[in-house]
């Protein structure tokens, strides 16, 4: 299997983190993950059909983000925006990261591109990446060339 | 806290959240992508709100490194001013929103101090 395929393009532009802790809640489980920074996550599954590239875009609608192919380059951009607080809120803390996104996807050899098709369904984009199928042979009657005569 | 599975390599991820407060409630906001409600948790034990979400395994293998989480877990711990009684969870497109009211406060009184006149 090709480990080579990487995501590239830019990174995220992470939320600042504000570290004042509400007053109100306090919060134990120690800090976020490091793969958290890295946003948004993806996974790239091979499948019987050919390959599902997953990517976590949690509370981002579909109109946010355009999905293209060129060749054999798959490109996703995007823009997550957060919901603006309530006037009168006071803002304890954020974590989630937003902002605009870009990556490109070599697309692993064999891979239809015409039938790539995408859904974003409980905050994750799922991007099918079908295998081109094989054109069935075809039996084909060949002409034998019979030398009349001799 | 580490969930062994079949595949063995199950570990809980910390959801990222968004914490603010409004003069009525505690506003909580939990990426939780590709949890569905049925495989969410919310649960209330005196101060600790548990939040759990699970995810189903892709059918098939992953390729390289990069993975989504299969399961979040996080633990708040309420304060006294949080009521415990009408806490509400929306979950949508894989953010969990908790509205958390406050309890009604105390409302400061005066006391009479009782004393001889002059």
């Amino acid at each position: 299997m090709n480990q080579s395929w990487r995501w590239s393009g830019t990174g995220s532009a992470f939320n600042e983190l504000q570290d004042a802790l509400s007053a109100l809640m306090d919060d134990w489980l120690g800090p976020i993950p490091a793969g958290e920074a890295r946003f948004p996550r993806t996974e790239l599954v091979r499948t019987d059909e050919g390959y599902e590239l997953l990517v976590a875009l949690p509370g981002t609608p579909r109109k946010a983000v355009e999905l293209s192919v060129e060749g054999s380059t798959l490109m996703l951009e995007g823009e997550r925006r957060l919901e603006p607080l309530p006037e009168s809120a006071g803002l304890a803390r954020r974590e989630r990261p937003a902002g605009r996104f870009r990556r490109t996807l070599q697309l692993p050899g064999g891979v239809d591109a015409d039938r790539i098709s995408a859904h974003l369904e409980h905050g994750v984009l799922r991007v099918s990446l079908p295998l081109a199928v094989p054109e069935p042979e075809q039996p084909r009657g060949i002409d034998i060339e019979v030398e009349e005569g001799q | 806290m580490t969930t062994a599975t079949e595949s063995g390599h199950e570990q809980a991820v910390r959801p990222a959240a968004d914490i603010f407060e409004t003069p009525e409630s505690v506003e909580l906001r939990i990426d939780m992508p590709g949890v569905q409600r049925e495989d969410l948790n919310v649960t209330l034990d005196a101060d600790d709100l548990l939040v759990e979400g699970r995810i189903a395994e892709p059918a098939g293998t992953t390729v390289g490194a990069a993975r989504l989480p299969r399961l979040y877990r996080r633990l708040f711990s309420l304060s006294d001013l949080v009521s415990r009684e009408k806490i509400r969870a929306r979950l949508r497109d894989g953010v969990l929103e908790l509205t958390l009211p406050k309890a009604e406060r105390v409302r400061p009184r005066s006391i009479p101090i009782e004393g001889d006149e002059d």
